[in-house]
C-alpha cells in the first residue's frame, strides 16, 4: 500500500495550466528556441603561406592594413622564412621582397600569398606584375590564375555568376602572421637554416 | 489541488489471432487517488466504460496501443488523456545502448520487484489457448493482469517527476499516448489483401519457386538448382567490375542490407536481391492475414532511435521483398490511396537550418532540380523531363549528403570518380552553406549537451557509442517521424481509415465513390501536421488512388511481380489441363 500511497502523492505534481499539457493543442507543445547557449567556435591553428593552388578559386583582402611588405627567405623545399633583419645579409640575394596578401580558397582555407617586389635594383618581371594585378583584382571578384609558360605570365578567369562573399577569420594581421610564421622565422646564426645555407651542417 | 481528479491504471488480457483484432478477455484497473479497483472478466464489460474518460481523467497504460485497442473493440470513447509508460520509458533511455523495453525489464530498471517472466510467458499461453476457462483459471489470469496495473502504480512515483520536470514534459507525454491510439485505430483498420491471390501463391510457391530462380538467375548465373552459391556471386561481381564488401573473413557479404546499398547502386541487380529475400523468409507468406482479409501486425510505435515505427518486416507488407506490395488490392467497391510527402527530409533540413537557399528550391517545388540549377548543373529552363539524369543524381547527393557519406562512398553511389564526387560535394556544401554550417552546428551543440530533440521533445541521448552518422540524421528523421504521427492523430481522430503508415506516407482507404474527398481530408491533415511541426512550411503531399480491380504496385517490384504472376498463371493451367 506504500506504493499506491507514493502514486496518490505524485499525482499532484501534475499542478498546472492545462494549456501547456493539451495534447490536442500541439502548437503549444513546440520548443522554444533556446539551443543557441551551447555550440563551438573555431580556432585558427595555422595559415599556409603559398600561391594559390591550381584551379583553385579565391579572394584577397580588401583592407590594406591585411597585406604586409616584408622580406622572405625560401629554402630548396619550397618553404618560406622571415629572416631577422641583422640576418638577411647571410642570406643575401636569397631573400627578396614580397607583399604578402592575405586570400581565402573558395572552400574558406586562408592563405597569405608572398607576391614578388620589385628588387633594390628596380629589376620587375611579367609574373610578378600580373601574380600582383590578380591580387588586386581578388579583391572584388573570384579569381584563379594559371601560368602561362609561353607568355611568361599569369593569367586570369573570373569567376561568373552569384557566389557568396568570401568569409574572412577575424583576426589581426599580427596574429595570421603569428599563425604563419611560427615555426619560421630565423632569428640567429645559430639557427639550423643558416647553418644549411652556410653549408656547415 | 492536481490537474486530474481520477488516475487509472489500466491493463487488459486479450486474445490476439494472426491478422486478427484482438479478443478482449478480462480487464483489471486501478484508480490510484481513491485506492479503487476493477477486477472484471469480458462478459462484464458492456458498451460504456466503467470510468470517465475525459479531460480529467488520466490514464496509464504501457504500450498502450493494445489497451486503446481493446477500448475500440468494447467501442468505449479512448480516453482523453493517456500516459503511456513505454513511450516515456524510451525517451528516458533513447540512445544508450541495450536497453531493454519490457514492463518486467522498466521495473527492474527502477528497482521494482515483478513477477518473473517465465511466469508471464505461461500465462500468456493459457490466454492465448482460449476459452474455456475454468473458474481456478479466471483469478489466476485476473491475478496476473493485476500484477501488470501493480507494476505501472509503483512505476508512476518513479516516473512521474521526471516526466513533469522535462520541459512540456507532460503535455508532450500525452502527445504520445495520444499517437498511441492512433496507432491502435491503423492496427484495427489494417491493409487490403488480394487472399485469394495470396493463398493461390501459398499452394503452388514451391513449383513456382524453381522455375522463378531460374528464369531470374539466367540474367546473374548464382544459383545452383534452387541453392544461391557464394562463389557464382563471387563471378558474377567481377563480371561487372563491381567493388562489393566482403566479410573479416574475405567473403562476399551478402547480409541484406549490403545487398540493398549494393542495388541501389547498381539498380540491375535489383531483381536478384528481391528473389533472394523472398527466398529468405522462413515460409513465402509469413504475412499475418485477418478472416476479413487484411494483414495486420504490431506497428512498433516509437521503435526507432528517431521514434519512427518499426513494424516487422516480415509481418507487415511493407517489409518483405517489394513485389509482395503488389499483394495490396482493395476489396469490391473500394479503392485506396497513397498518399506521401514529396521530399520530406528536404523541406525538413531547410526548415530547421533555416538555409534561405534550400527554403526557395523547397518553396519552389523541385528542390533536386533547384540544386542543379543553382550549382549550374542545369540551366534556368531544365526540367524533370529534360533533365531527368541530373535530377536523379542531385536527389542521390541530397540524401548520401544527409546520411553523412564521405566523397569515396559518394562516389560509388553516383559511379563518378572519387575527385566527380568530392567536387559535387564541395558545390553541395557551398550552395547550402547555411545546412552546412547548421549541421556541424547541431551536432557539435548535441555532443556537448549529451543529447539533442525534436520540436516535440523526442529525444537522443548522445553516448561514446553514439554514430556521427546518427548525430547528423537524427533530427531530419527524428522531424519526419513527428509530422508522420501527428497527420496520424488528425487522420484518424477525423475517421478516415488509415490502413497504416509507410516511412513517409500513410496509405489510406474508402468506398470508391468517396476515395476523392478522402484524398482531400487526408491531404489537409498532412498538410495541417506539417505546418505545425515545421513553422508554417506544408510540405506538398503527392497522391496514387488504386481502384478495385486495379492493385498496388511498387515501380521497384513490380517486374518480379508480373513474373510470379504469369508462372503461376501457367502452373495454374498445368493444373486444370
Amino acid at each position: 500500500m506504500g506504493e499506491q500511497a507514493d502514486a496518490a502523492k505524485v499525482v499532484n505534481f501534475t499542478k498546472g495550466n492545462e494549456n501547456d499539457w493539451d495534447p490536442f493543442n500541439p502548437e503549444s507543445l513546440r520548443a522554444q528556441g533556446r539551443d543557441e547557449e551551447i555550440g563551438v567556435q573555431k580556432v585558427l591553428l595555422s595559415v599556409s603561406v603559398r600561391k594559390p593552388k591550381k584551379g583553385e578559386f579565391f579572394r584577397t583582402h580588401t583592407d590594406p592594413d591585411m597585406h604586409i611588405v616584408t622580406k622572405l627567405y625560401k629554402n630548396d623545399d619550397g618553404e618560406s622564412f622571415i629572416v631577422s633583419p641583422g640576418l638577411q645579409d647571410v642570406f643575401g640575394r636569397q631573400v627578396v621582397p614580397v607583399c604578402l596578401y592575405f586570400c581565402v580558397s573558395r572552400y574558406g582555407d586562408p592563405f597569405l600569398w608572398p607576391i614578388r617586389l620589385p628588387g633594390d635594383d628596380g629589376r620587375d618581371n611579367s609574373y610578378w606584375q600580373t601574380a600582383r594585378d590578380a591580387a588586386k583584382r581578388a579583391e572584388t571578384s573570384w579569381v584563379r590564375i594559371e601560368a602561362n609558360q609561353a607568355a611568361k605570365n599569369y593569367s586570369l578567369a573570373l569567376a561568373l555568376g552569384e557566389l557568396p562573399p568570401p568569409v574572412w577569420p577575424e583576426l589581426p594581421l599580427p596574429e595570421i602572421l603569428e599563425l604563419a610564421f611560427k615555426n619560421s622565422v630565423i632569428k640567429n646564426r645559430d639557427d639550423l637554416m643558416v647553418k644549411q645555407f652556410l653549408g656547415e651542417v | 489541488m492536481s490537474a486530474f481528479e481520477e488516475v487509472w491504471a489500466i491493463d487488459f488480457e486479450y486474445r490476439a489471432l494472426d491478422g486478427s483484432n484482438p479478443e478482449v478477455v478480462c480487464m483489471v484497473a486501478h484508480e490510484v487517488i481513491s485506492g479503487r479497483r476493477l477486477r472484471m472478466w469480458a462478459d462484464e464489460l458492456t458498451a460504456s466504460p466503467p470510468f470517465r474518460t475525459d479531460d480529467r481523467v488520466l490514464f496509464l497504460s504501457y504500450f498502450a496501443c493494445a489497451e486503446m485497442s481493446a477500448f475500440l473493440s468494447l467501442h468505449w470513447p479512448l480516453p482523453r488523456r493517456l500516459l503511456d509508460l513505454y513511450t516515456e520509458y524510451r525517451v528516458l533511455a533513447n540512445g544508450r545502448q541495450a536497453v531493454k523495453r519490457g514492463l518486467l525489464d522498466v521495473a527492474a530498471a527502477f528497482g521494482l520487484a515483478h513477477m518473473a517472466s517465465a511466469e508471464k510467458t505461461a500465462m500468456r499461453d493459457r490466454i492465448l489457448a482460449g476459452p474455456p476457462f475454468t473458474p481456478a483459471e479466471k483469478v489466476a489470469i485476473l491475478n496476473y493482469c493485476a500484477a501488470d496495473v501493480d507494476l505501472l502504480v509503483a512505476l508512476l512515483p518513479k516516473m512521474l517527476p521526471g516526466i513533469v520536470g522535462r520541459e512540456k514534459g507532460l503535455g508532450r507525454a500525452l502527445f504520445r499516448g495520444r499517437y498511441m491510439q492512433a496507432v491502435a485505430r491503423m492496427e484495427r483498420t489494417g491493409i487490403p489483401v488480394d487472399v485469394d491471390l495470396l493463398s493461390a501463391l501459398n499452394t503452388h510457391w514451391n513449383t513456382i519457386k524453381r522455375t522463378l530462380i531460374a528464369e531470374v538467375d539466367s540474367r546473374y548465373g548464382v544459383f545452383e538448382g534452387e541453392t544461391f552459391k557464394q562463389a557464382k556471386l563471387e563471378a558474377l561481381v567481377e563480371r561487372m567490375r563491381i567493388a562489393w564488401p566482403r566479410t573479416e573473413t574475405g567473403r562476399l557479404s551478402v547480409e541484406e542490407n549490403v545487398f540493398r546499398e549494393m542495388t541501389r547502386k547498381h539498380p540491375e541487380l535489383d531483381e536478384l536481391r528481391e528473389l533472394l529475400v523472398t527466398l529468405g523468409q522462413m515460409r513465402l507468406f509469413e504475412l499475418p492475414v485477418g478472416r476479413d482479409g487484411r494483414n495486420r501486425c504490431l506497428l512498433s510505435p516509437f521503435g526507432a532511435i528517431t521514434g519512427r515505427n518499426t513494424p516487422s518486416s516480415k509481418k507487415y507488407i511493407f517489409g518483405p521483398a517489394t513485389w509482395m506490395r503488389s499483394l495490396i488490392k482493395p476489396a469490391p467497391g473500394r479503392a485506396i490511396a497513397y498518399c506521401d510527402w514529396t521530399s520530406q527530409e528536404v523541406a525538413i533540413a531547410a526548415v530547421l537550418s533555416g538555409d534561405e537557399r534550400l527554403l526557395k528550391v523547397v518553396r519552389d517545388g523541385d528542390p533536386y532540380l533547384g540544386f542543379a540549377r543553382l550549382a549550374g548543373l542545369a540551366p534556368e529552363d531544365a526540367t524533370k523531363a529534360t533533365h531527368g539524369k541530373v535530377r536523379d543524381f542531385c536527389k542521390m547527393l541530397f540524401l548520401g549528403v544527409s546520411y553523412g557519406m564521405g566523397e569515396e562512398t559518394l562516389a560509388g553511389h553516383l559511379g563518378r570518380s572519387t575527385a566527380e564526387a568530392r567536387q559535387l560535394l564541395r558545390l553541395y556544401r557551398e550552395t547550402f552553406a547555411g545546412l552546412t554550417a547548421w549541421t556541424e552546428r547541431q551536432c557539435d551543440r548535441a555532443t556537448l549537451a549529451g543529447r539533442t530533440e525534436t520540436v516535440f521533445g523526442w529525444p537522443l541521448i548522445v553516448t561514446a557509442a553514439t554514430k556521427p552518422t546518427t548525430l547528423r540524421n537524427f533530427p531530419i528523421q527524428a522531424t519526419g517521424a513527428e509530422i508522420l504521427r501527428l497527420a496520424c492523430c488528425l487522420a484518424t481522430e477525423r475517421n478516415i481509415n488509415v490502413c497504416g503508415p509507410v516511412h513517409d506516407a500513410l496509405l489510406i482507404e474508402d468506398s470508391a465513390d468517396r476515395i476523392g474527398r478522402a484524398v482531400n481530408d487526408v491531404r489537409e491533415c498532412m498538410d495541417e501536421a506539417s505546418r505545425i511541426v515545421l513553422n508554417g512550411l506544408a510540405v506538398k503531399v503527392d497522391v496514387k488512388i488504386i481502384r478495385y480491380p486495379d492493385r498496388y504496385h511498387d515501380g521497384r517490384g513490380k517486374a518480379l511481380f508480373e513474373k510470379v504472376s504469369r508462372l503461376l498463371g501457367e502452373v495454374v493451367r498445368l493444373e486444370t489441363a
